[in-house]
């Protein structure tokens, strides 16, 4: 049997951890190669005089250390519909360059995302995450300093079927412009000393939509927190709300709870 | 009577050779526990690897072996790799009983090669420090310090190092 000995000495003058485990967005680093996690989340929606909940289940895979995919589905009872499933949606992630320093890194990755919802369509918003049926691509930007993290995303998303055919309808185009900026930021431990320490994690995400040719926007602004209890168990609390928007939308502003548990070296060579 | 010789012969013989005594790891590319607990995970999930002793403010990994086992390097770079990082030096502590070292600076250790880079003593004795030099053994502003031509004419199946 193989003995594992954690043996953990404190250095003076390096203060590293950063985190870019973002709650809204994925990092152009991938989960390690051959580990799983799986992802529970809840949001809620504030439309004035009532509240919706939306809930995903995600379940996630590194397939090699470029490669990660996911799969998942949401479930709810929204706009006054039955509880039930209402979408199921595949992403894969594919890190093309990277360069890593002492403490630091810039990465790229490329991603594609297909979705289907069974939804009844009612919004303007292209919302890939439960709302439309449809596909994106785009590219991510992450670069870790010390204890900072900042990424970009911008994706190309269109929508298909009834999704499309309701956006068509209501004299809005199909396709949209995703992009975000994100900052993570470590809080706590202000040193490592075990991997059991509690971390403590702080974001602001600024998601926005375009869809060009008609002049349509939204732009977000989601703060958000973050627990790692014992380097595999991710705890989520976030807000999220309008600093603009032209488009008609599930609600301008939401919260979101979840939890992700990460499993590595789930799947043996 | 035997047995005592061959006792003595046994002592002499482990007495006499070299032994890899661990090797010192340094990741780069990341900051984070959980980062760091993914090279632990898989650097410890080697068959050949015995114990890994982490600091995860430094990102140092200090790996010891199974005594049985020879320690493949290149299978360590891998794991990092592989867990999403990098490895930015990686060097072999080896304690030497009068190794020899021939006239081109190779030697020879549970089957592997080594080639120190630069002028080596004749032999070597005590605990010395071999730093493995390679794109995925050290940070690219070191490999890039390297001479181009002390990585030419190097089989694939032997290890340039420095002595330090």
């Amino acid at each position: 049997m193989k003995k594992l000995y954690f043996f953990l000495l404190l250095i003076t003058g390096v203060e590293v951890g950063a985190q870019e485990l973002y709650v809204y967005t994925e990092p152009a680093s991938n989960m390690p190669a051959k580990s799983f996690a799986i992802k529970q989340s809840a949001k809620i929606f504030d439309q004035g005089a009532t509240s919706s909940t939306r809930h995903a289940t995600e379940l996630m895979f590194g397939a090699s250390k470029n490669l990660m995919l996911h799969g998942s589905a949401t479930y709810g009872a929204l706009n006054n519909t039955p509880f039930g499933l209402e979408s199921i949606r595949a992403y894969g992630k594919y890190r093309f360059f990277s360069a890593d320093g002492m403490y630091s890194h810039f990465r790229m990755a490329a991603f594609a995302e297909i979705a289907h919802s069974n939804t009844k369509p009612m919004y303007q918003e292209i919302n890939l995450q439960g709302d439309q049926s449809g596909d994106q691509v785009g590219l991510v930007f992450t670069q870790l300093l010390h204890k900072l993290a900042i990424s970009s995303t911008i994706g190309y998303a269109s929508v298909n079927g009834d999704s499309k055919a309701h956006q068509l309808k209501m004299g809005n185009k199909a396709s949209a412009i995703n992009y975000s900026l994100s900052f993570g930021h470590l809080i706590f431990p202000k040193k490592y000393t075990s991997y059991d320490q509690t971390n403590f994690n702080i974001y602001a995400e600024l998601l926005g939509q375009s869809i060009p040719g008609t002049g349509k926007s939204y732009l977000d602004l989601a703060p958000s927190m973050q627990l790692i209890f014992k380097s595999k168990l991710k705890l989520n609390l976030a807000y999220r709300y309008n600093l603009q928007s032209s488009m008609s939308r599930m609600a301008q502003t939401s919260w979101m709870l979840g939890g992700e548990w990460l499993f590595l070296n789930a799947f043996k060579k | 009577m035997k047995k005592v010789f061959l006792l003595i012969a046994c002592i002499w013989a482990i007495g006499a050779s070299a032994q890899v005594q661990k090797v010192n790891l340094q990741a780069s590319g990341l900051t984070c526990a959980m980062c760091s607990k993914a090279i632990y995970k898989a650097v410890s999930a080697i068959s050949f690897v015995d114990t890994v002793l982490v600091n995860i403010e430094a990102s140092t990994y200090d790996i010891r072996f199974n005594s049985d086992a020879t320690p493949q390097f290149d299978q360590i770079a891998k794991a990092v790799v592989d867990a999403g990082f990098s490895v930015a030096n990686l060097t072999v502590v080896v304690n030497f009983n009068k190794q020899n070292v021939d006239k081109n600076g190779v030697l020879t250790l549970d089957g592997i090669q080594y080639k120190i880079m630069g002028t080596s003593p004749a032999t070597l004795q005590g605990s010395k420090k071999l730093q493995v030099i390679g794109k995925q053994y050290m940070l690219p502003k070191d490999f890039k310090k390297i001479p181009a031509s002390s990585n030419s004419d190097m089989s694939a199946k032997t290890y340039l190092v420095a002595l330090k």
